[in-house]
């Protein structure tokens, strides 16, 4: 038994026997979700490469397996990320089952969650780069559900997303001719400008972020929150590994100022549009702009030459506030979707495209638990004081306004735009033309998920110690093998 | 002895992909331009090797094939869907393609010597049918948004850094992954191109 077997191969086969049986509905979601936590627990409490006593049998998890001449290895270093994967999966397939995500949810989010362990497992690194293009075309049944006409988004998500990995392939190539060659300027500054643009493209960044607000307005909220999650999350781990391989490049301080810049042009972009914006889909496209910008951020802060490495942990820390504010503010937009289409389909008819301002005026009067929760995520995302996401992002605005008054106030000016794109909301779905009575029409378990997030949202909010110093601490993995 | 037959091959194929109309006359030229590939790459690596790159690229063909049949079966069952393509054949607009497609050529011929200097291990003709591709390919992908369009765009610029890709990476898993995004990319265009008319999941 190796551990590749058990984080990937094995959640890939039970894909694709969920796919078989995908339209047993209820069946998929409990077997999906007890195989997602199972995993967690197993990257809790399994140590790899040491002997396990079970039932009078004894056996060890290897941590390596080899694949046509190369190889997957998931060791000791790597298991608080395997929990991170599987444990945000089963997060994200519990609320599914209230989202009323599409049937092919649970058996593709599982084959997608293999696959992001494969690109974290194999050797050499620079593969992975191929493993998340795979992870794209397996999304794309997630952002366009069969019987709807598609949208414009989902194919430029298609086109950027694989136009960028062959750059950072390339780039692997080319670096290694600058590590036997460090002095040659012309071969540093080739690589580096591709490799910029390979991530350029595949995280979205400015221009090439425009399919990002467009899935948000054309596909299934819920899942496009799972995807906008998981996949820049994975992608910048994957740069961190050009980080941790290449030492000349953590000396670069051009690298740290392409960070620092693409950083604030995403965080000042996505807010000061998601302030103007008229669309709660798309705002939340926006918002991931900005935890896009802010991840970059995070990373610049944390290991920018003069810096000590401390603050690297931030990276890891913004994670579970990402995850439980964009969980919160899809759920919303689902129940919002459902209560004005008035229906109780149970599948993938839910598209963001009703909700212009003009749509949901005066929804909090019949949604008044999604809309409490619309609100608390969004401005949980937009780091408003005792919300879960503003600890972390104190740390990340004093150390970018502490190098940088500019930048400091640049980033500022993009929270501000999402703090305000949050009023909007709220006014919009307060103020009705109709004084129409109050009444909640969410259903129980609706409100139960909702409720729940919401006050995780606070309660976490109000005892970071809780959460953030755990997470903070799988940065140390990451610091550990910097020589 | 056939690498510049071959790179006249891709080329004239991807500016016929750019300048056709007809969906049956793109996916020959697609899987036409994969022989081409198949030569270009089988100058770095072995026959076998080399062979996964034709049939990965034609199976993606076939694939696209199948699925576009299906949706003119239906489009003749039934009116409810839009026409694929746009049939008109506008001259004007095949004119305008090929000087796009001219001018991409002409600086791809003059900065190749440049990119020669950058990749020692690779073939001239390989260089010129690597940009090539990838030249035509982005501009087709800046001319249209079409999925079916879209992914044969995408298939050509995969296919020009594929060949670019073999002269310095020889890897049997690496190999294995490009091909899994080729017919990934096959199927997903023959989703998008159908998904709209697939019966909804219940």
């Amino acid at each position: 038994m190796s551990t590749a077997i058990l984080w990937i191969i094995f959640p890939g086969i039970v894909s694709g026997v969920l796919l078989i049986f995908y339209k047993r509905k209820n069946i998929v979601f409990i077997i999906g979700t007890f195989v997602a936590i199972l995993l967690a627990i197993l990257a809790w409490r399994i140590p790899i490469g040491e002997s396990i006593n079970f039932a009078s049998i004894s056996f060890s998890i290897q941590d390596s397996l080899s694949i046509l001449g190369r190889r997957l290895v998931l060791d000791n270093n790597d298991r608080s990320a395997l929990l991170l994967i599987y444990l945000g999966l089963a997060f994200w397939f519990t609320g599914a089952w209230v989202a009323r995500t599409s049937l092919l949810f649970v058996p593709l989010g599982l084959a997608i969650a293999g696959l992001l362990t494969a690109a974290l497992a194999v050797e050499p690194f620079l593969y992975a780069a191929l493993i998340i293009e795979i992870v794209v075309l397996v999304s794309i049944p997630l952002l366009s559900s069969p019987g709807f006409q598609r949208g414009r988004g989902v194919v430029r998500y298609l086109t950027f997303q694989t136009l960028g990995f062959p750059f950072v392939l390339f780039t692997g190539w080319l670096l290694t001719g600058v590590d036997t060659n460090t002095a040659d300027m012309s071969l540093i500054f080739f690589s580096f400008v591709l490799l910029g643009l390979g991530f350029w493209l595949l995280l979205g960044v400015f221009p090439f972020h425009t399919w990002i607000p467009m899935i948000s307005e054309e596909s299934h909220p819920y899942s496009v929150a799972y995807l906008l999650y998981e996949l820049p999350v994975a992608i910048s781990l994957f740069g961190l590994g050009f980080l941790e391989r290449y030492a000349w490049m953590r000396d670069a301080t051009g690298l740290f100022s392409i960070l620092e810049i693409a950083g604030v042009i995403m965080i000042v972009l996505g807010g000061v549009i998601a302030a103007f914006q008229r669309h709660l889909g798309r705002m939340l496209g926006y918002a991931v702009m900005v935890e896009i910008g802010l991840s970059l951020l995070a990373v610049w802060a944390g290991l920018y030459p003069a810096g000590s490495g401390e603050l690297f942990g931030a990276f890891y820390a913004i994670l579970l506030p990402r995850a439980l504010s964009l969980g919160v503010w899809a759920l919303s937009l689902v129940v919002m979707i459902r209560i004005l289409n008035r229906t109780n389909e149970t599948q993938d008819a839910v598209t963001s495209q009703g909700l212009l301002f003009r749509d949901v005026k005066g929804l909090a009067r019949q949604a008044p638990i999604a809309s409490i929760g619309l609100l608390l995520a969004q401005f949980s995302l937009a780091g408003f004081p005792i919300l879960i996401g503003f600890p972390v992002r104190l740390a990340i605005w004093q150390e970018v306004a502490q190098n940088s008054v500019i930048s400091g106030g640049l980033v500022l000016l993009g929270y501000a735009g999402l703090i305000m794109g949050g009023l909007r909301t709220m006014a919009v779905l307060v103020m009705g033309e109709n004084e129409s009575p109050w009444e909640i029409r969410e259903t129980r378990s609706e409100i139960l998920f909702l409720l729940a997030g919401s006050i995780a949202i606070i309660a976490i909010g109000m005892f970071p110690q809780w959460f953030t110093p755990a997470l903070a601490r799988m940065s140390e993995s990451f610091i550990q093998s910097i020589p | 002895m056939l690498a510049l037959p071959s790179v006249v091959l891709v080329a004239v194929t991807a500016a016929g992909i750019l300048i056709s109309h007809a969906w049956r006359w793109i996916i020959s030229l697609l899987m036409i331009q994969y022989a081409g590939i198949f030569i270009l790459v089988g100058i770095s690596w072995p026959f076998q090797m080399a062979l996964t790159k034709l049939i990965a690229g034609l199976m993606a063909g076939v694939i696209l094939f199948i699925a576009l049949s299906s949706l003119e079966a239906k489009d003749q069952d039934q009116t409810r869907h839009p026409p694929l393509l746009n049939s008109q054949t506008e001259l004007s607009g095949r004119l305008f393609r090929l000087f796009a497609a001219s001018l991409v050529g002409l600086v791809i011929v003059s900065g190749s010597r440049v990119i020669v200097q950058w990749l020692p291990g690779l073939s001239s003709e390989q260089i010129l049918g690597s940009t090539i591709l990838i030249g035509l390919g982005l501009l087709h992908l800046g001319l249209t948004s079409e999925p079916f369009r879209v992914v044969v765009g995408l298939l050509t610029v995969i296919a020009g850094f594929e060949i670019a890709y073999a002269g310095i990476e020889v890897s049997a898993l690496v190999q294995g992954l490009l091909a899994v995004v080729t017919l990934g990319l096959g199927l997903v265009g023959a989703y998008l191109v159908l998904a709209p008319t697939m019966e909804r999941i219940e």
